[in-house]
């Protein structure tokens, strides 16, 4: 077991090199730089260009510039933001807060509501009853996250006054204020996800179901309730568990549209202001960090097979 | 992660029963015939639509459903009902094809990994992990604004995203069906690997690659959807639906028909997805059908 | 002979509006002090360095934190003592020498005097301050201090317009700024009303700076309320629910646009709040190659546009179709588009001119929005639609905002839509966007009859004969077409009915947020 755990988070580091190459080339495909960037539409003096670029390391050919990044990376030093020379710590301090917080509010939403709905729709003998469900899942699935948004704030914030549109106070000094400001976004966030993992729920349960130890459970007289729980459940769990990884893994990794649309200043708008104002070392910085949750992520979710199945061993 | 868990179930179809099943099913009766008038009302489009996709008409900003403008009009006064129809256009397109493209590359990808197994199943897979890690919408952005936004490269931003989901699909039937008895025999025969690939391994891939690929067909729209939303997806004037409920949205306050009506026309599409992929599913994987369905 | 100049731009309008505000002032409560101003904006906060960064958000936070030597009126746009509390021209227009006040202190305690101002512009002029505003000061030959409080400017050349730089640009910083604040980018030491207390990636917020010496009529101290913040809500829909939902006082700049207008007018706890605008939006095009260099494809491209639909379709008619000059800088007698050459729409001719241009089968021409100004991709739309019929076939191409700007500065467009920042007076206004020399003359347009005359412009004093250079300024420039102004829209602000004092300035400028008050 910790044999293979090591094993895992050795093979992290090639996976965490390649992507970090792979966005360095990338960023240097992309039309435009930060020098251009820095000076803007007012100074377009030629030689001031090329001055900001010596500055910034960028006439430097490529492999070396990567070269001095991971230089530093390897230090420790993630560097500073070309934009604003703020250090790029300090930004994914003060970002990653706001995305984690949403990630973890918006996947225990969607488990809030997937587990019952999809319980529900896997074991009710109603054909009405499940038909209803998956309609609504389905419909839970077609809508995009920036009309649902928009929809939400209008409802609930302009004309309901329930929830705020714009203060998000850290948990600690306003725990009560911060999740509901925080409800309507990771509400945006669960919904669809919610509705895969119900549908998920649904089809483990409805396959275990059949399967003749349930069968067995059911001829012995047990009350439905009963069965589900004590037999059907953690099995019909496995692969719930694997779709609930994935999401836990986009989900960390900042949502793009729910951010940009409810104004939280995460690591989804991070990203995408460091793409369009080319700012090269917080868009790695970025992208190097999402990668290492989503495989952490993973990995972990693998650990809790082991929980879950007996038959699953790690050598 | 474990091999236990990507080794999806290989589905045996029952190729002559599958018609008259899929008649039986209500689900794919209805996501069917949703789908069905979505395309052809996609292709008639030049024919159907009462007004010039991109024509003004500044006296019928915002204007209310009726009237004139069945579905209402735009911000430039453009009607709602003809840009749904060219905005199906555009997304069943950007949708088709993207998807097609992540599943010849990927499903391609996933074969030649299982089949060949060893360095070049590492190699790739690994690829496909690194990929799939990387975040989604940013790669997308990426990759638009690398190579300039326009419907082509939205097909290609889109397409290469979903490659590992296919490539990871088309490996694990692979696997399992290398190691099965008629391969074993094939090879006995001395017929070549193409020849197998593409008698016994294709159709055992096939049945969870378009049952993937009917779910992504949905996502995609919502994909090009988000990217309309921060202009990097479809041209103006050009709609697509997800550009013109990102459009509309901006005007909720003013009236809520143009992001309503389009959003209602993601919704159907999207559903008629779904509803076909749900019912795919279940028919070619019988263990997932449930009772009220073959009832 | 020495004399006091006041640089009048006369605001017809505006000041219709101010007299007729000004009676219902007399009976306005007495100001109330504290609270704190949430001001929200879609543009992120990115670099404070005040004689670096140009960005309209930037410069939002420097009119609070920095202040200038002259200042605009907000109001009538005249120019009139700041930091400066008067100042002379010497007879050959050559040596400026500006008094300063002695109670202006800057943030860290440090009193503002001549040596302050002295670094200051040698800091913009310094290459390795790489700043845009060098350009603007390239006329000044020394800056001399001749008392703690009084210093001079000497200029190589007389420069009509350099009241106008000193009144729009070069804010003031404290002698050894860059030793003394760290990074410039991040923090500051100004004289304004506010001082930085916190800047981060969301959110700017300001504190009061209690030894501001800015006094109201009645001779209490100034800025009455405690702080300002600053919310950057990059979505406009969300910027106006968060305005209604009470979560700010006052909503400013891009997005806030016809629509919010619209959304929030009949809103009862709000207000509207409107001024013409000084910045222009424009349909850049590319005069060195392709089909635009000729100038009759240009002539027909401004005949093929009908700015009267134009301005419906975007605006809904809250906006002016002008020329080369402001329609608010009436000093300088700016000619509306109906009587300027090639302003009116005519499709016919436009189609005779493209063919006698060899283009008989149409043009195919890309339009690039700037993805930065929301009305920008309306108009390219709206555009395309009306360039149609004359043989222009428009194709738009939407880039991201880096993009926009490698291909900006390289000159790599047919064409594109934009807006360019305005300024009262017009040599800071047209000469470096058209000049064959201008640092912003991206459209390569090179023309030796205007050279010439935006050379006068800028030397020659005289308001009269001024006025004359740049009539015929106006004309030619709308027969040349380097590029084409395609209208001055009203600005719009949106505040909770009990913000008081506020002014929406035609320059764009935060400064009256000193003087503005909540009522509770």
């Amino acid at each position: 077991m910790q044999r293979y755990l090591a094993q895992r988070l050795l093979l992290l580091a090639p996976v965490l090199f390649v992507i970090s190459a792979l966005v360095f080339g990338l960023m240097h495909l992309i039309p435009g730089d930060p020098a251009q960037v820095l000076l803007g539409f007012e100074n377009t003096d030629p030689a001031q260009l090329e001055a900001v670029r010596r500055d910034l390391g960028l006439d430097r050919p490529i492999y070396v510039q990567y070269g001095r990044w991971v230089g530093r990376l390897l230090r420790g030093d993630l560097g500073t933001s070309v934009r604003t020379g703020r250090p790029i710590a300090g930004l994914i301090g003060e970002a990653l807060p706001f995305t984690l917080e949403l990630a973890l509010y918006a996947l225990a939403l969607a488990l809030l509501l997937a587990i019952p709905v999809g319980t529900l729709a896997g074991t009710t003998k109603s054909r009405l009853a499940d038909a209803g469900m998956q309609t609504l899942t389905l419909l839970g699935l077609s809508l995009p996250a920036f009309w649902v948004g928009a929809m939400l704030i209008l409802l609930f914030s302009v004309y309901l006054r329930w929830f705020p549109v714009l203060t998000f106070p850290a948990f600690l000094t306003a725990p009560g204020a911060n999740v509901r400001s925080f409800f309507l976004p990771a509400l945006t966030l669960a919904l669809p996800n919610a509705a895969a993992i119900a549908r998920m729920v649904r089809a483990s349960l409805i396959t275990v179901g059949r399967e003749e130890y349930v069968k067995v459970a059911r001829a012995k007289g047990l009350r439905e309730a009963v069965v589900v729980r004590r037999h059907m459940f953690k099995n019909a769990l496995i692969p719930v568990v694997t779709l609930v990884g994935i999401v836990a893994g986009y989900l960390l990794g900042g949502s793009v549209v729910v951010e940009q649309v409810f104004a939280i200043p995460g690591l989804g708008r991070m990203g995408l202001q460091a793409i369009v104002q080319r700012d090269y070392p917080v868009l790695q910085a970025v992208v190097l960090l999402v990668t290492f949750i989503f495989v952490l992520v993973n990995l972990a979710v693998d650990l809790v097979y082991v929980a879950l199945d007996p038959r699953i061993r790690y050598a | 992660m474990p091999e236990a868990v990507l080794r999806a179930p290989v589905a045996r179809p029952r190729r002559a029963a599958l018609p008259t099943l899929a008649l039986r099913s209500r689900k794919t009766v209805v996501g069917g015939s949703v789908l069905l008038a979505v395309i052809i009302a996609a292709l008639l489009a030049p024919w159907l639509a009462p007004y010039p996709v991109t024509e003004m008409h500044p006296t019928a900003k915002l204007a209310p459903p009726g009237g004139a403008f069945l579905l209402g009009a735009d911000f430039y006064g453009r009607d709602t009902l003809s840009r749904i129809l060219f905005g199906y256009r555009t997304s069943l397109l950007v949708a088709g094809a993207s998807v097609l493209f992540a599943l010849t590359l990927g499903g391609a990808l996933g074969v030649v990994a299982g089949y060949l197994g060893g360095a070049w199943e590492t190699t790739i897979m690994r690829g496909m992990d690194i990929l799939f890690a990387f975040p989604v919408l940013l790669l997308a952005i990426t990759i638009v604004v690398i190579l300039g936004p326009g419907t082509l490269t939205t097909i290609l931003a889109i397409g290469i995203v979903y490659v590992p989901i296919f490539a990871r699909i088309a490996r694990g039937p692979t696997l399992v069906v290398k190691e099965q008895a008629y391969i074993e025999a094939a090879y006995a025969l001395g017929q070549r690997p193409w020849r197998i690939i593409a008698r016994h391994v294709a159709p055992n891939v096939s049945t969870p690659i378009l049952v993937q690929a009917t779910i992504n067909l949905a996502t995609a729209i919502l994909f090009e959807s988000a990217l309309s939303f921060l202009g990097l997806g479809t041209q103006p004037p050009f709609p697509s639906l997800g550009l013109m409920v990102s459009e509309g949205r901006n005007y909720l306050e003013l009236t809520p028909w143009p992001a309503v009506f389009p959003g209602t026309a993601i919704v159907l599409a999207v559903l008629g997805f779904n509803l076909l992929g749900d019912s795919l599913q279940e028919l070619l994987d019988p263990r997932l059908r449930p009772t009220w369905t073959s009832a | 002979m020495m004399r006091t100049r006041a640089l009048a731009v006369g605001l017809g309008l505006l000041l219709t509006v101010a007299l007729g505000l000004g009676s219902a002032w007399a009976q306005a409560p007495a100001p109330q002090r504290g609270g704190t101003l949430r001001v929200g904006v879609t543009q992120e906060f990115l670099n404070l360095d005040p004689h670096v960064a140009t960005a309209f958000s930037s410069v939002q936070i420097f009119d609070l934190v920095y202040e200038t030597l002259l200042r605009y009126n907000p109001k009538t746009l005249e120019i009139e003592p700041n930091l400066a509390q008067s100042w002379t021209v010497s007879d050959n227009g050559l040596d400026y020498t500006l008094t300063l006040r002695r109670n202006a202190v800057f943030h860290d305690g440090s009193q503002v005097d001549a040596s302050d101002v002295k670094y200051t512009i040698e800091r913009i002029l310094n290459p390795a301050t790489r700043s845009p505003l060098a350009s603007f000061f390239q006329p000044v030959r020394e800056v001399t201090v001749v008392s703690p409080f009084v210093v001079r400017i000497s200029l190589r050349q007389a420069s009509a317009s350099f009241p106008s730089v000193l009144a729009g640009r070069g804010r003031i910083v404290p002698a050894e700024f860059e030793d003394k604040v760290g990074d410039p980018r991040v923090r500051t030491i100004g004289s304004g009303p506010y001082r930085l207390a916190e800047f981060s990636a969301g959110a700017v917020r300001l504190v009061r700076h209690e030894r501001y010496w800015g006094r109201d009529a009645a001779g209490e101290r100034l800025p009455y309320a405690d702080g300002v913040v600053f919310r950057v809500i990059p979505d406009a829909a969300t910027l106006r629910a968060a305005l209604r939902a009470g979560e700010l006082e006052l909503i400013i700049g891009f997005g806030v646009d016809i629509t919010a207008v619209r959304a929030l007018g009949g809103v009862a706890e709000l207000r509207v709040l409107a001024a013409p605008d000084l910045a222009y939006s424009l349909l850049g095009l590319q005069n060195e190659r392709g089909p635009l260099s000729d100038v009759r494809v240009r002539q027909a491209l401004s005949m093929a546009i009908n700015r009267d639909q134009l301005i419906q379709v975007v605006y809904s008619g809250r906006a002016t179709a002008a020329g080369p000059i402001p329609p608010t800088a009436t000093e300088w007698r700016p000619i509306r588009a109906g009587q300027l050459p090639n302003y009116t729409p005519d499709a016919a001719r436009a189609r005779a001119l493209l063919a006698q241009a060899g283009h008989a089968q149409g043009v195919a021409i890309k339009m690039m929005p700037i993805p930065t100004v929301p009305e920008a991709v309306q108009m390219a739309q709206v555009l395309r639609e009306q360039l149609a019929p004359a043989g222009f076939r428009v194709e738009i191409e939407q880039v991201d905002f880096a993009t926009f700007l490698n291909r900006w500065r390289g000159s790599d467009f047919d064409t594109f839509v934009s807006l360019n920042g305005g300024d009262p007076d017009p040599d800071v206004h047209l000469y470096r966007h058209i000049h064959s020399t201008g640092s912003t003359n991206v459209f390569k347009f090179k023309n030796a009859a205007i050279d010439q005359l935006l050379d006068q412009g800028r030397v020659t004093v005289a308001p009269a004969r001024r006025q004359q250079i740049y009539g015929q300024v106006q004309r030619l420039i709308a027969e040349q077409v380097p590029f084409i102004f395609l209208a001055y829209a009203d600005l719009f602000a949106v505040t909770r009915a009990n913000v008081t004092g506020f002014i929406l300035s035609s320059t764009r400028s935060m400064t009256p947020l000193a003087e503005t008050w909540l009522s509770r």
